[in-house]
């Protein structure tokens, strides 16, 4: 087996930042190699040289042994490379066939060549044992399946060397088992691998080979059963590996409940959903992706209609109908979609932080710069968040950063409940710890929690008490004496 | 390592504006007198009144293109009121109530009904257009009026006054954009409204009130409009909508939203006054302004754009 891909000292600097310090990264021919790093380590910054987006500033790049210059997304795909985005890049309004062709439409005379297109996409479907009727309109079909069709694309374009950038954020189980057995199948056609993950569990049923990086230096390439996760931890942290802990619990079991949701039924599936929060205690909400995690706690904090249901806070009944009625009752949210729901990108960091509080940032009618940047630097300083200056755009931060912004966005004596959706995907591991802290110290000033995370191991690090849901509904209520994952597992899929 | 490059963003207006300016100056003496400037500073006070406006609907993330319909029917309420006899301050109150109308209906179409808002005020745009026809008849309406004769062709201490009220409205708008809650509201609106909601925002409420503050602003300026001309016409204001956001635009507010300025904006009301003044002075043939007008806003803008463009793919 040939190396198909190899690249020597890469090094690339974004005005005069160096984000990859001179890197070497080679991968053999039908290899499924996993690519490992904290945000910020240059993961993507690699993967994007590679693909034509960024330039390096110096370094060679070789495939098949021959040097050769990407310059362009075009280039990079003419020469077999090609990319499976974590956020998926069709569109929409158009059919599974229109977008599988997408600037790649066979054409005679400027005339578009269906018949043929079909038959092409037909001869892919049939390679990869993969039906998805091409006329469906690409907004009704489920995110695994789109991916799948880019899959496809991929082998269309008679790619060698496929990478996959977090392909399973937004999956299901059995969808990310699909997704794996495509990937081993791929393998077998001769195809090289490179995946992205922060999820250990997909690299070790995955991978081959584990490249890992730190703060934009290669820091080694091992085979996979030579790893272990205190192993990897060490690398992508530099820090000696600490098994994650159970948060201390600071649960006021004697306390009347601070928080109680009594019979809520949503048009967004919510199903009779009632519990109780009391204060310090952390409420985790384990199930399936797709199970109404999230949409039950939009409907609690008025993002979502409600249909009947009533929410007590401090055991008096509050109207919610919309999200400002639940902050003024102490309700806050951490939104599961950070860049659209949680963050507004183009503002600097301290006008995120401060949006949620600004009535209490007024001195004589107007907004105190002073009162927004004393909240903002306590914020910076309490989360630990890593900031070039206060004034920085938000959209400069890494993902990690930028989550712990949206949590400053809560930091208010009044909250009585704070609800985390999913608040550490797509961050790295020293981000979420600062994260667990973070609910930690809430909970201990007596503030109710409830988590929610497709991880379970998180689920159980932080809770007190389980909360399982399916479809909309409660189905288990779990006091957390040291339940292990596989346990919870069996709940969820009773 | 700190680097502090001067970002031609921020000043690549200043430098058009000042690098037009001169070469106008060598083009025609008569650019560069105190009554060439003066007339030019009173020409633009009513557009400048309407940009002050349309600055913050643009922040927003929202247009609104019946504001120069807006200007001329306002302008016709005030002569008609004014010719029956009506007080100045009963016809300002009135005018400023229809601007808050035609606002809130703006308003409530783009946020409640979820109308585009291009689509949503080049309705509204031709509901005040019909109106305004109504109250004219299509006919000239002339006025005679002390108070606007003062607004329309007096100077106080050396300047004429329109542009005082131009620079209130400016200073008035950037107070409401940087000083309060509801500017800071605006600016998030249109960052991400989805992101302001669940921050506890009242997003229809915010969107509708930048509407009535810019449709009152626009009504305004059809007062200075009639105080300067003298005269209410059938046609007064149409297309200073254009102008208008062409001068928010060329001032490096941002179409898309959430970001931008009202200072800038006057950056961008000067320019477009000095480009219509200049050409005046030069004798060019009025259709041949429009061309050339298209294609300074288009190179102005472009350039602006472009260079956000390129700051962001590298």
């Amino acid at each position: 087996m040939g190396c198909v891909l190899e690249m020597k000292q890469i090094r690339k600097e974004f005005s005069g930042v160096s984000v990859l310090n001179g890197v070497d990264f080679s991968v053999n021919e039908g290899e499924i190699r996993a690519l490992l790093g904290a945000n910020g380590a240059g993961k993507s910054t690699l993967m994007k040289i590679i693909c034509g987006v960024y330039h390096a500033t110096s370094g060679e790049i070789f495939i098949s042994g021959k040097e050769e210059e990407i310059k362009t997304p075009l280039q990079a795909a003419e020469k077999g490379i090609a990319i499976v985005h974590q956020e998926l890049s069709m569109i929409p309004t158009l059919t599974i066939l229109q977008n599988f062709f997408l600037g790649k439409e066979i054409v005679k005379n400027g005339i578009l060549q269906e018949k043929q297109m079909r038959e092409e996409y037909f001869k892919v479907c049939e390679e990869l044992d993969f039906h998805i009727n091409p006329d469906t309109k690409t907004r009704d079909v489920s995110v695994a399946r789109q991916q799948m069709v880019e899959i496809m694309k991929c082998i269309h374009a008679n790619a060698k060397i496929i990478i996959f950038d977090e392909p399973t954020t937004s999956l299901t189980n059995d969808e990310k088992k699909t997704l794996f057995e495509v990937i081993l199948k791929l393998k077998e056609q001769g195809k090289t691998i490179i995946y992205i993950s922060h999820i250990l569990e997909e690299i070790f049923l995955l991978a081959d080979t584990v490249s890992i990086m730190r703060n934009g230096d290669m820091i080694g390439t091992f085979p996979k059963n030579e790893l272990t996760i205190p192993i990897i931890s060490e690398h992508m942290s530099g820090k000696k590996y600490v098994e994650g802990l159970r948060l201390q619990s600071y649960v006021r079991k004697e306390a009347e409940p601070v928080f109680e949701v009594q019979n809520l039924s949503a048009p967004n599936g919510t199903k009779d959903v009632s519990f109780s929060v009391k204060p310090g205690e952390v409420v985790g909400i384990a199930g399936l992706v797709g199970s109404g995690r999230s949409e039950i706690v939009r409907s609690i904090f008025g993002a979502d209609k409600k249909t009947s249901g009533k929410v007590l806070v401090d055991g008096k009944e509050v109207k919610i109908t919309n999200p400002k009625q639940a902050i003024k009752a102490g309700i806050g949210l951490i939104p599961e979609d950070r860049k659209r729901e949680g963050v507004i990108l183009k503002q600097e960091i301290y006008k995120n932080a401060t949006l949620v509080q600004l009535k209490k940032m007024i001195s004589r009618g107007i907004l105190s710069a002073r009162k927004e940047r004393k909240y903002s630097e306590d914020a910076v300083k309490k989360l630990s968040i890593k900031i070039p200056s206060l004034d920085t755009p938000i959209n400069k931060l890494s993902g990690g950063n930028q989550q712990k912004v949206v949590v400053s966005k809560w930091m208010d004596e009044d909250m009585k409940l704070l609800i985390f959706d999913e608040p550490t995907k797509g961050i790295d591991v020293g981000a979420k710890e600062d994260i667990f802290k973070t609910v930690e110290d809430f909970a201990k000033k007596g503030m109710a929690i409830i988590f929610i995370s497709s991880d379970l191991s998180e689920v159980i690090r932080t809770s007190d008490r389980i909360l399982v849901v399916r479809d909309g509904q409660i189905i288990g209520d779990v006091a957390n004496d040291n339940i292990s994952q596989k346990d919870l597992m069996e709940i969820i899929l009773r | 390592m700190k680097i502090k490059k001067i970002n031609l963003r921020n000043y690549g207006v200043i430098i058009g504006f000042l690098v037009l300016c001169a070469i106008i100056s060598f083009a025609t003496p008569a650019f560069l007198t105190t009554r060439n400037i003066l007339n030019l500073l009173r020409q633009s006070a009513v557009v400048g009144v309407l940009s002050a406006g349309m600055t913050l609907i643009i922040i927003s993330g929202n247009f609104d293109i019946s504001v120069g319909y807006i200007c001329g029917c306002a302008g016709a309420i005030a002569a008609v009121l004014l010719n029956k006899g009506f007080s100045f301050v009963t016809m300002f109150v009135v005018v400023i109530l229809f601007g808050a109308l035609v606002g809130t209906v703006s308003g409530f179409a783009v946020a409640k009904l979820a109308i585009p808002s291009m689509i949503a005020t080049l309705g509204m745009g031709q509901v005040i257009n019909g109106a305004l026809l109504l109250i004219t008849g299509g006919y000239p309406i002339s006025i005679q009026n002390d108070a606007m004769t003062y607004i329309g062709k007096e100077s106080f201490l050396g300047i004429p006054v329109p542009i005082y009220l131009f620079v209130i409205a400016i200073i008035l708008v950037n107070i409401v954009l940087r000083r309060t809650v509801l500017g800071r509201h605006i600016y998030s609106v249109g960052g991400n409204d989805e992101t302001s909601r669940l921050s506890g925002i009242r997003v229809d409420f915010v969107k509708i009130i930048t509407f009535v503050m810019s449709s009152i602003l626009a009504a305004i300026s059809g007062i200075i409009l009639t105080a300067r001309v003298g005269t209410a016409t059938a046609t007064a204001g149409s297309g200073y909508e254009l102008d208008a956001i062409a001068a928010v635009v060329i001032g490096g507010t941002c179409v898309s939203g959430g970001e931008g300025n009202a200072w800038k904006t006057i950056i961008g009301v000067l320019f477009m006054s000095v480009i219509s003044n200049s050409f005046n002075l030069l004798e060019v043939h009025v259709y041949f302004q429009y061309v050339l007008k298209g294609l300074i806003i288009l190179v102005a803008v472009g350039f602006d754009s472009y260079n956000r463009k390129r700051a962001s793919v590298s």
